[in-house]
């Protein structure tokens, strides 16, 4: 504990304490702004959602935003318009939000918390050095050039080609695996996420060797020292990992987009996000490009969806995030229980 | 459990454990690298080489391609403004990382010093609000030069004559990077961190007299030492990457003062030049692939260094 | 602009014949026409689907397949069409990069199929409009077209109060304005609650400094060069006097008058709904959303205020440059609709032969006049005019355009198709490339610097820096054109815009344009 007990009480302590709780509001408070902002839009009526300044509070709540969302979900639209946007009811959607992303954790945790304690723990020297790189490297290249090799690769792995290539002397096409259009297109390239094992590998990093040291003159396998020793120590981090991870999966939105195309397949992100990139304009240069960005927002805009209904599906969208944030949350502190510091 | 040795312990100067490694261990070890090792090869490097291979081709998206060698990197190099987008980028990475990289960690201190419900409240913010749109919408509010609050804030409150905000080529960086300060992103990391040092340090430290100041720096920096080292690895190579923000909110403008290498290469990409953008990307690859391992060996935190 | 119907049809039916001999499965990312539902909704079918189910009667062999493929992001589509899981139709716009030499380049490349067959089986060619057929170069190389044209946009122009106009006593704008005029009508119009005019954060660049073809890849600011490896060089300063004009009057209206609502993050999104909230009394923007029943574009002003559109809003082409130059911005826009390159024959047969019964025939009348039934409101029948088709009447529906949107805006429009959409279209002249050459990133960049950057700037550097960064540039292309070929397009490229200057801007020919063209272009070309 860094404040002293005893001198709690004295004024300039307890000014800087107050001080560093005000800061920490209003950081709160900007954080959340617009969340405050999505939720009283869904209740304005779609003009009011174009004054500025922007009202704080709607003028007229009305819920018919989220009455067309639950009618869009729960049976057929009337509206063909709104089928051809969002073909299928929204749990579909999520379903394959959760396939695919509690697929993906399920895989990458343990591959990639693996991975960084060897790399901590049982490597050294040079080739320690050498595989952070490894591991660490693919961080460093803009990912908007490795997107058509990789996706040439959920079509026909291992060939980043469109087309097989024929085995040479022969009729037939070299043996290949697809997993383009299924859930494994999002699921294996998440396997090892970069990003995670630099955290997980910052914390091992924090673990003095002499426990390490201690529990293998013990006895035990790696493994079970992993188990036994590393891993509950380690339940914060995992928290913290498991959190960026889902959070970053479940609003992926280019490499679902490119990889799904089933109207079946595609996630939650996918689905929301497509229909409000078509309604915010992001700065076009060019007078044609606008025109068109126009039209897609316009069309939506005949279909009955306007802000308010577009921040609803952002709420809905958004509500698992908050879910599991909540959930790693608890087991962030739980490190702090355990220990009894509290 | 049966051991077919002992492993016996050599402590290294540098404090590094060393084992005479066992037979069974070092199966172990490749045991747990090998999957991720598989993983990396296959959707981490094999695209990456792929592309490259693509920047020394025309790169049509649908072939027949043809080898043009270093061309593309030739165009890339004698174009003045790839030039000023590292300049950009440089003043944006150096920026960022000053105003926003420390206030994390001690809000994170801090933050352990509260109750937990105190804590569990506060945590929120740590919630990022991932749906982008309303953030742009909201900033974008806010630094209107017309009737945006800042400039309220600016002549109305503060006095000031009117404020270009985003509109000033010399100010629009530190506009953009702004918000950031004020977004405590990886704050719950250092939390996770903190989690593990014993209270007994604090108290022994408090016993002798330490204050505020001291028992941060001699016992909780230290001890978060290598995961700041990880989150600062992260930001460097994050920051040199920048997109998303200044690309929705300015475009680049004015004056290019905030178009980034990425805004450049995607711009590249859009016009069809697949290779120009793959070629620009590979030469920030290497820039940023120096850049940390100049940072690493610096701050050396490899213990075998 | 009326068409020949009976031809038309009989070679229609030719080719619908060739459409059902072969099993044909459609792949639709709900764009623009998506497949019937599953089931029949409870009303019934809407207009759209009515004409769809007629068309799938004619065509029983034809299947229509719902797949989600981002065809409005330009990444998710590329990598579609390069990986060939492309859907049968999507806006070539996307790849194209929303100008004529990136649609060209995409065709080259092969991103799109080849339709000429098609137009050819379907006379497409005859049944379209003038103002469509104007803009070929958007969706045609030569002899080849690569795009069928669903919407029109003709141009754009400023959207204007009218009625606030006629408050201040104000005379409206005609064709011939100025953009001293707008500077009067900004400056008249502004109040404490309201600016004058709204523009795009590429305003000064497009829509002032275009006026007198200046700036960017404008007429007089792309010289050709054949002596050069990529055949052009940019030119911003020889007529430094006139950039210096425009730039100047630009910036005392933004700084001084204060009429001008503009910003680097202002776009066609963010501005219309400025004026739907009479934040700003004019606005740049396309001439289309004029005949839009919808949020937040002026037919929805008008409803707010509770009076028709016409007495509210207006609509002129852009104003003409102070040397009598016409805005070519105010030309046709088509963004035409691309085809998955790896369509077989009976798969382009099928989908064009879709495009060609929704849009250009009955399926279009169908459409519009159950449109026009459903809300008694001419609007919606006339929605988005002009039509691609020649035929601008709808089968079953009394009324005209001019009925539906007001004589007046039918002028201009008339105007725009006419006069200015005759602008010579370099596409049309000189054989296209391959790759689209440098990006025009330098010259925005000093252009947003003359919009907005505050206090003096240095307007004579910063051309001369755009001109050099931009030259720089093109020295790393090459042309994929012989030097013989460009040389000969070139030449009937300015030899045309030599006539239309002559017959549409005597004064403007004489004073400014025939100089320039005798000693720029003629030595440059060898003439």
């Amino acid at each position: 504990m860094l404040f002293p007990k005893v001198g709690r009480k004295e004024p300039r302590l307890r000014f800087a304490w107050y001080t560093v709780v005000a800061i920490l509001l209003v950081g709160i408070f900007l954080h959340l702004l617009p969340f405050y902002f999505m939720i009283t839009t869904s209740f304005k009526s779609a003009a009011e959602t174009f004054a500025i300044p922007p009202t704080i509070w709607p003028e007229n709540p009305n819920t018919s935003a989220w009455e067309f969302i639950f009618n869009v979900t729960t049976a057929n639209s009337t509206s063909a318009q709104v089928r051809d946007i969002m073909p299928q009811p929204i749990g579909i959607y999520a379903r394959n939000s959760v396939i695919m992303v509690f697929g993906a954790l399920a895989i990458s945790l343990p591959v990639t918390a693996f991975a960084a304690y060897a790399n901590s723990k049982l490597q050294s020297g040079r080739s320690a050095r050498w595989f952070f790189l490894f591991f660490i490297g693919t961080l460093m290249l803009p990912g908007a050039v490795t997107l058509i090799p990789s996706f040439l690769l959920t079509r026909n792995f291992p060939f980043p080609l469109p087309q097989t290539p024929m085995i040479p002397g022969t009729e037939n096409p070299f043996p290949t695996v697809r997993i383009w259009d299924t859930p494994w297109a999002v699921i294996i390239p998440a396997a090892f996420n970069a990003f995670n094992f630099l955290l997980f590998k910052g914390f091992f990093d924090t673990i003095p060797n002499s426990i390490i040291q201690a529990a293998r003159v013990d006895g035990g396998s790696e493994f079970n020292i992993f188990r036994r020793i590393v891993f509950p120590m380690s339940i914060p981090v995992f928290a913290v990992a498991t959190w960026f991870q889902f959070s970053a999966l479940w609003d992926s939105f280019l490499w679902p987009l490119v990889v799904f195309q089933s109207s079946d397949q595609i996630p939650m992100s996918v689905a929301v996000y497509n229909l409000i990139n078509r309604f915010a304009s992001a700065g076009a240069t060019n007078s044609q490009q606008a025109m068109m960005q126009s039209q897609a927002m316009t069309e939506l805009l005949d279909a009955g969806i306007g802000w308010p209904v577009l921040m609803v599906l952002g709420i809905l969208q958004t509500i698992p995030i908050f879910l599991m944030f909540l959930v790693c949350r608890e087991y962030l502190l739980k490190g702090v229980r355990l220990r009894g510091l509290r | 459990m049966a051991q077919e040795t002992v492993p016996v312990p050599i402590q290294s100067p540098a404090g590094a454990v060393t084992t005479q490694v066992t037979h069974r261990s070092r199966v172990e070890k490749w045991a747990f690298l090998t999957p991720a090792i598989l993983f990396q090869l296959s959707w981490g490097w094999y695209p990456m080489v792929v592309a490259f291979i693509l920047s020394l081709t025309d790169a049509r998206p649908r072939g027949p391609i043809s080898f043009t060698g270093l061309q593309s990197y030739q165009r890339i190099w004698n174009d003045p403004l790839t030039w000023q987008s590292f300049q950009v980028t440089a003043i944006y990475a150096v920026m960022s990382i000053i105003l926003t990289f420390m206030i994390p960690i001690f809000v994170a201190i801090l933050l352990m010093e509260m109750k937990p419900r105190t804590m569990r409240w506060m945590m929120l913010l740590w919630f990022l609000p991932l749906s982008g749109i309303s953030t742009t919408i909201l900033w974008r509010y806010l630094y209107n030069a017309q009737y945006g609050l800042f400039q309220y804030i600016a002549t109305d409150i503060l006095g000031l004559p009117p404020q270009p905000f985003l509109n000033s080529s010399d100010q629009v960086l530190f506009w953009l990077i702004f918000p950031g300060i004020l977004l405590f992103g990886p704050g719950l990391i250092y939390m996770a961190g903190l989690q593990g040092i014993p209270q007994s340090y604090y108290e022994a430290a408090e016993v002798e007299g330490a204050s505020f100041f001291r028992k941060i720096w001699t016992i909780s920096l230290p001890r978060l030492r290598p995961i700041i080292s990880m989150t600062l690895t992260f930001a460097i190579i994050g920051s040199l990457q920048a997109f998303d923000w200044p690309q929705i909110m300015t475009g680049g403008q004015p004056g290019g003062a905030s178009r980034t290498v990425v805004m450049y290469l995607y711009s590249m990409l859009g016009s069809l030049r697949y290779a120009d953008g793959t070629a620009l990307a590979i030469l920030l690859f290497l820039v940023i692939m120096v850049i940390t391992t100049i940072y690493r060996r610096v701050f050396r935190e490899d213990p075998d260094a | 602009m009326i068409a020949a119907g009976v031809p038309a049809m009989a070679a229609g039916s030719a080719a619908n014949t060739r459409a059902q001999n072969a099993e044909v499965t459609l792949l639709i990312a709900g764009w623009p026409y998506p497949p019937l539902p599953a089931e029949t909704p409870e009303g019934g079918y809407d207009a759209y689907q009515q004409a769809l189910s007629m068309w799938l009667e004619q065509n029983p062999n034809v299947r229509m397949e719902s797949v989600e493929v981002g065809i409005w992001d330009s990444a998710a589509l590329l990598t579609a069409i390069a990986g060939g899981t492309a859907p049968a139709y999507f806006s070539t716009g996307v790849i194209g990069n929303w100008n004529v030499a990136g649609l060209q380049a995409a065709y080259l490349q092969g991103l799109v199929a080849n339709l000429s067959e098609q137009f050819d089986a379907f006379a497409i060619d005859d049944k379209l409009s003038e103002i469509a057929k104007s803009g070929r170069a958007n969706y045609a190389i030569g002899d080849d077209e690569y795009g069928v044209i669903n919407e029109i946009a003709p141009g754009n122009g400023i959207y204007y109060r009218r009625d606030l106009l006629a408050e201040a006593g104000l005379e409206e704008p005609t064709v011939d304005w100025t953009w001293d005029d707008v500077r009067e009508y900004a400056r008249a119009l502004t109040t404490d609650a309201r600016k004058g005019l709204a523009m795009q954060s590429y305003g000064l660049g497009s829509w002032e400094l275009g006026a007198e073809g200046l700036g960017g890849d404008r007429l007089f600011s792309r010289i050709p060069d054949p002596s050069s490896s990529w055949n052009w060089r940019w030119d911003y300063t020889t007529q430094l006097a006139d950039y210096e004009a425009v730039i100047n009057r630009h910036r005392a209206m933004a700084f001084e008058d204060g009429s001008i609502l503009s910003d680097v993050t202002s776009s066609d999104g963010s501005i219309a709904p400025q004026f739907l909230n009479q934040e700003v009394a004019m606005m740049t923007n396309p001439s289309q959303f004029y005949t839009r029943a919808s949020d937040p574009w002026p037919y929805m002003l008008a409803q707010q205020l509770g009076k028709p559109m016409e007495e509210i809003v207006g609509f002129m082409s852009h104003p003409r440059g102070v040397n009598g130059h016409l805005s070519p911005e105010s030309r046709v826009v088509i963004p035409p609709t691309g085809m998955n390159p790896d369509l077989r024959t009976e798969e382009k047969n099928a989908a064009v032969s879709l495009y060609n019964f929704m849009e250009l025939e009955e399926g279009f009348d169908l459409r519009r006049r159950l449109a026009y039934e459903e809300s008694g409101d001419l609007k919606r029948a006339f929605e988005i005019y002009p039509f691609p088709r020649a035929k601008d009447t709808i089968d079953g529906v009394d009324g005209t355009a001019a009925d539906a949107w007001g004589a007046d805006f039918l002028a201009v429009l008339d105007y725009m198709a006419g006069v200015i959409s005759r602008y010579p279209e370099l596409g049309l002249f000189v054989p296209p490339e391959e790759t689209v050459g440098p990006t025009g990133a330098a010259w925005d960049d000093v252009a947003s610097t003359f919009s907005f950057e505050p206090g003096t700037v240095d307007i004579a550097t910063l051309l001369q820096q755009a001109q050099d960064i931009r030259n720089q540039q093109a020295a790393g292309f090459t042309s994929s054109v012989s030097d013989e070929d460009f040389i000969a397009g070139a030449t009937a490229y300015y030899q045309a815009h030599d006539a239309y200057w002559a017959e549409v801007a005597p004064d403007f020919y004489e004073n400014t344009f025939r100089p320039w063209y005798e000693s720029v272009i003629m030595p440059a070309l060898g003439m």
